[in-house]
């Protein structure tokens, strides 16, 4: 356990604006220990480069209105592009199971879905930062 | 609080029962309170009424102060308006939607619009499409306003357009008007709801390219005038409690931050010259209705009694029509659980039934699957059952303000009222609703609230059922599928393009500009855009090439 001092970038992508989820596991990993960069809403490629420069160990999204399928991709594939496989990336929100397995498959490290415990998310987050 | 205060070192009947038959360790918890923290007492009596006037703090139905409800008859007359939300995809799909529920029973339509329309974007612009027909219906011009409300009987349905922020409720609502127009039904016939709330736009949800606050409220009160002037029975705002207890407040945030927002219109109308009774009985606000039962019905009835002393005393309005709190109820949202999906039908009963106790105008039931997805056609209709069920079966209706009188209900409505008001005392000290918007004091009281709300849970404190407590393996469920939207909505918005008088599109938008730059009503030069087919992302942009975007203070 312990984060030690691994950065994370928490983002919402496209026009979804519930930030209540994003907002709440933004304050909890600050206080887990985490140094969490909030972008509020960004596009894919905003989203890739401001990891880039904050040089972040995860980039955590936050996704209500359903757009994961279309926004998470993007961001994976352009940060194999740019050699910044590195940055590990997880998502949280409303995301169908079948969905959660093809992200995962694509290279999501996790789906974290509605009700998770953020102190799970905490632990799950401080043991694993697996590159691909 | 209202309590009967005792002598010195005498105990009041109710304070000796207590210390008898309550020593702590008879107790399930160390602390009763109610979601929002207010105590709660062991048991209510007379002595906790001490002080309660009848007339002064009650009423009857549809007098004043209006505590049991806006009409003499309430559910006995007129039961409350089912208005289930719909909306997803294009607007062929949604008007089908509205069909389906209108033919099943539903009395009022309750449109959502997807998240490039309510913050003012097309379709197909490079950030929208990823959420073209996400959340809601996407409307990209008149043509598609047309589509959706064809064969609707708009002159006989009352229709409540979900438009959440001002920037993309003043073009839709346009579409609306000049929709009927088309149809020959004129104005003075629509009846119907805009949500038109600029904490939508900049504190609730902020999206990409969000106007600043002071601009955001502006067009809100456009709309409200315009409305007043033309649209008679239009509710032209929506003040949406809804969605500030979504984004985490409590119920006194809630309802503190509401009728903050309908003190600031109201302020901001007399300000253009327009006199309270024309306007103030126009405007209208949309409640949660969340797990806390009781708080909850104290919320509505201290609602009641708040407004009506705040245009009574404050603004002098005479017109009871000014004084009476009406509103629309949605079942919490963010009280439905992914886990055990159906449990949730069970919850939404329960928020619906605070909804009709605490005198509800019309209500809205989530679908269970709410936390999973768009609801399917079997929960949509599942809900509105639920409702039907509420009408015909409880008898809840038979009488006014039922739980009126009860010793709890009046104590808590009142505690309710105390705490409300010392929340709108502290917004007006900020310099009232817009100043503490654009200094970034109501984010964070939201965001507070929600990161308390969540520790509760984490910590056990906050038992939900499937969730850390009762759990089960998850059981798949039907899961809605979003029909294709993008692509139709490119092709309309590509020949509407091509065919429409390109000479009438530059003149309509230069018009709005025109009217932005000296901070006239926009709602006349919008319509005429409107009926020009100009679209909804070339008139929104008018408003944020003129005034610029905003960068929100949502701070860690």
């Amino acid at each position: 356990m312990g984060a030690g001092h691994k950065r994370i970038l928490i983002a919402k992508v496209g026009m979804d604006a519930h930030w209540r989820g994003a907002i709440v596991i933004a304050r909890s990993l600050r206080d887990a220990g985490f140094e969490v960069v909030f972008a509020g809403n960004l596009s894919p490629a905003g989203i890739v480069a401001t990891a880039i420069q904050e040089a972040v160990d995860y980039i955590g999204i936050s996704s209500l209105s359903g757009n994961h399928m279309i926004t998470v991709p993007p961001i994976l594939d352009s940060l194999r592009s740019k050699n910044a496989g590195d940055i590990t990336v997880v998502v949280g929100g409303i995301v169908p199971p079948d969905d959660a397995k093809e992200l995962k498959r694509l290279g999501v490290l996790e789906v974290f879905g509605p009700g998770r415990s953020i102190q799970s998310i905490v632990d799950f987050l401080g043991q694993s930062h697996k590159a691909w | 609080m209202l309590q009967k205060t005792s002598g010195v070192g005498k105990l009041s009947k109710k304070a000796s029962w207590i210390n008898k038959c309550y020593p702590f360790q008879m107790e399930r918890k160390s602390r009763f309170s109610t979601l929002s923290g207010i105590p709660v007492q062991p048991v209510y009596t007379d002595e906790d009424l001490d002080g309660l006037d009848y007339a002064k703090d009650l009423g009857y139905p549809g007098e004043a102060p209006f505590t049991r409800g806006v009409h003499p008859t309430m559910y006995r007359g007129r039961l409350w308006t089912m208005r289930q939300l719909a909306g997803f995809g294009p607007p062929e799909e949604t008007n089908k939607r509205y069909k389906l529920l209108l033919a099943q029973g539903a009395t009022g339509i309750n449109g959502v619009f997807d998240y490039p329309t309510l913050r003012g974007f097309n379709s197909d612009h490079p950030e929208a499409q990823a959420d073209a027909g996400r959340g809601g219906v996407a409307i990209d011009s008149l043509e598609d306003m047309m589509i959706l409300f064809d064969g609707i009987p708009i002159d006989d349905v009352s229709v409540s357009l979900v438009t959440c922020q001002p920037v993309g409720t003043v073009p839709v609502l346009a579409m609306y008007l000049a929709q009927a127009e088309k149809r020959n039904i004129s104005f003075e016939k629509l009846a119907g709801t805009t949500q038109n709330d600029f904490l939508m736009e900049t504190a609730v949800t902020i999206g990409w390219n969000i106007l600043p606050p002071r601009y955001s409220f502006k067009l809100s009160c456009d709309v409200i005038e315009y409305c007043v002037k033309h649209v008679p029975r239009w509710n032209p705002i929506s003040i949406a409690g809804y969605n500030y207890r979504e984004a985490g407040a409590n119920a006194v945030q809630e309802l503190g931050l509401c009728l903050a927002h309908g003190i600031a219109c109201v302020e901001e109308l007399l300000s253009r010259g327009m006199a309270v009774d024309d306007f103030a009985p126009r405007i209208s606000f949309f409640l949660n209705s969340h797990n806390d039962f009781f708080e909850e019905i104290a919320k509505f009835r201290a609602a009641r009694k708040l407004w009506c002393e705040i245009m009574t005393e404050r603004f002098g309005a005479r017109d009871p029509r000014s004084q009476k709190f009406r509103f629309h109820v949605q079942t919490a949202g963010s009280a439905l659980t992914a886990q055990q999906p159906l449990n949730n039908i069970t919850r939404a009963a329960y928020h619906a039934l605070a909804a009709v106790l605490g005198g509800a105008q019309s209500v809205h039931i989530d679908g269970y699957d709410e936390a999973l997805c768009t609801p399917t056609e079997t929960s949509a209709l599942i809900a509105l059952r639920t409702q039907q069920v509420l009408q015909h079966e409880t008898n809840v209706t038979c009488t006014v303000d039922p739980l009126g009188g009860s010793y709890f209900v009046e104590n808590l409505t009142h505690e309710m009222g105390r705490r409300v008001t010392d929340y709108i005392a502290k917004i007006e000290s900020m310099g009232g609703l817009v100043e503490s918007a654009s200094k970034g004091w109501v984010h964070d009281e939201i965001a507070d609230s929600a990161v308390q709300y969540q520790k509760a849970v984490e910590s056990g404190e906050m038992l939900v059922v499937g969730v850390n407590c009762h759990t089960l393996e998850d059981q798949p469920v039907e899961i809605f599928a979003q029909p294709e939207t993008l692509n139709r909505q490119k092709a309309k918005l590509g020949e509407l393009r091509k065919r429409r008088d390109q000479a009438a599109v530059q003149t309509a938008l230069g018009t709005i500009r025109e009217a932005c730059r000296r901070m006239d009503n926009v709602m006349p030069s919008v319509i005429e855009a409107a009926k020009s087919w100009v679209t909804e992302g070339e008139i929104a942009e008018v408003f944020r090439q003129e005034w610029g975007c905003w960068d929100p203070p949502l701070r860690l």
